[in-house]
């Protein structure tokens, strides 16, 4: 094999390698997730935001007054937490609710 | 895996996926223009916080490096670089700006970075070394074959997620039941054209049906400019599929035709 072909081969390999490992990878998180070609396979709606102040007292808040665009895809458990304590001091954590299932609380 | 490496693809399907790229590159534009504007109005949600916020100046610089992206693609001026600049700008706002995340911002990147990596064909030369088509063909295949494998899931067979997905018109007077149907059999096509496309005897009613998923998408889809650039990004590949490769030694023994 010539070095040409060579190099060749360790592109073409490292290509496949992302083309075929990366999607299956998505299929441990919820669906719709990123990078898993999750167009149309499931129906995820925006989780509701519980702002719990430092008082005690909670707020809740939709997703989109907080943000002008929502992807379903998005960790916004981690993602979006501390935006949101950096918007307000008096806010000691956020809980992320869909239905009933608490989806994760984070502290600011 | 020989051919793969060593062989040679014709060059003339290559004009229709840089025609095709080029226009999904400017739909993209007026994508990252919509999606961009709607993230800046409310938090960012970065992957690095020590970026700065996406502004007005900076979603008119993301959207002037797809239109010249595209028209370098179109015009087949630096086709390459444009394709090039077209799978760096989508994938520097992704990482910048998460909210823009979009599966056909992912195939556009992918799909324009594998289309750089195919060199012009030398002077008086009418072939190409075929693998960079067959990773862009492969690309497609991942496409179909793991989102129809992510459509394995009770959620998708209510019909729902497809429901939610179309035009108003069709949304509220299709009964849930025909989207129940539709669903599975766009799993079955998503299954079906992942391998079909690669059987030679079976591209003569896969090429026609993929075109037909990614028409019906557009015109049924309640997305639309998304929804365009995807099926557009899909649909420059399938040129790709319209001629095999040979090896080089084999196409040099074969005459030239009288």
């Amino acid at each position: 094999m010539s070095e040409t072909a060579r190099r060749r081969a360790v592109v073409v390999g490292a290509v496949l390698a992302v083309q075929l490992l990366v999607p299956p990878l998505a299929l441990r998180h919820d669906r719709p997730a990123a990078l898993g070609w999750h167009m149309f396979v499931a129906v995820k709606p925006e989780p509701e935001v519980i702002l719990v102040h430092r008082d005690g007292s909670e707020e809740e808040i939709s997703m989109y007054d907080v943000l002008g665009r929502f992807r379903p895809e998005i960790d916004f458990v981690e993602r979006l937490t501390p935006e949101l304590c950096d918007r307000d001091g008096e806010i000691a954590r956020v809980r992320y609710e869909r239905g009933d299932e608490v989806l994760g609380e984070r502290p600011c | 895996m020989l051919t793969v490496l060593d062989g040679e693809v014709a060059a003339a399907p290559l004009r229709w996926t840089r025609w095709l790229l080029g226009v999904a590159a400017l739909v993209t534009a007026w994508d990252a223009w919509i999606a961009l504007h709607e993230a800046a109005d409310g938090l960012p949600i970065r992957t690095f916080r020590s970026l700065p916020r996406v502004d007005g100046a900076a979603i008119t610089v993301v959207a002037a490096l797809f239109v010249v992206g595209g028209l370098l693609l179109l015009a087949d001026r630096a086709a390459r670089a444009g394709s090039a600049l077209v799978g760096i700008t989508a994938a520097a706002t992704i990482v910048g700006e998460q909210l823009t995340y979009s599966n056909h911002w992912v195939l556009l990147i992918a799909t324009s970075l594998l289309f750089a990596l195919v060199p012009r064909p030398a002077t008086g030369a009418t072939t190409v070394p075929y693998w960079p088509v067959f990773l862009l063909r492969v690309q497609l295949s991942s496409v179909y074959l793991y989102t129809a494998i992510a459509k394995l899931n009770a959620s998708y067979f209510t019909g729902r997620p497809l429901k939610w997905g179309t035009i108003s018109i069709i949304d509220e007077n299709v009964p849930e039941k025909v989207f129940v149907v539709l669903s599975a059999g766009l799993l079955l096509v998503e299954a079906f054209l992942a391998v079909a496309l690669w059987i030679p005897r079976l591209r003569r009613f896969a090429i026609p049906l993929g075109v037909l998923l990614h028409v019906s998408i557009v015109l049924a889809g309640a997305d639309a400019v998304e929804l365009v650039a995807f099926q557009l990004t899909s649909l420059a590949i399938y040129p790709l599929f319209t001629r095999d490769p040979a090896p080089i030694a084999a196409r040099r023994a074969t005459p030239a035709p009288a």
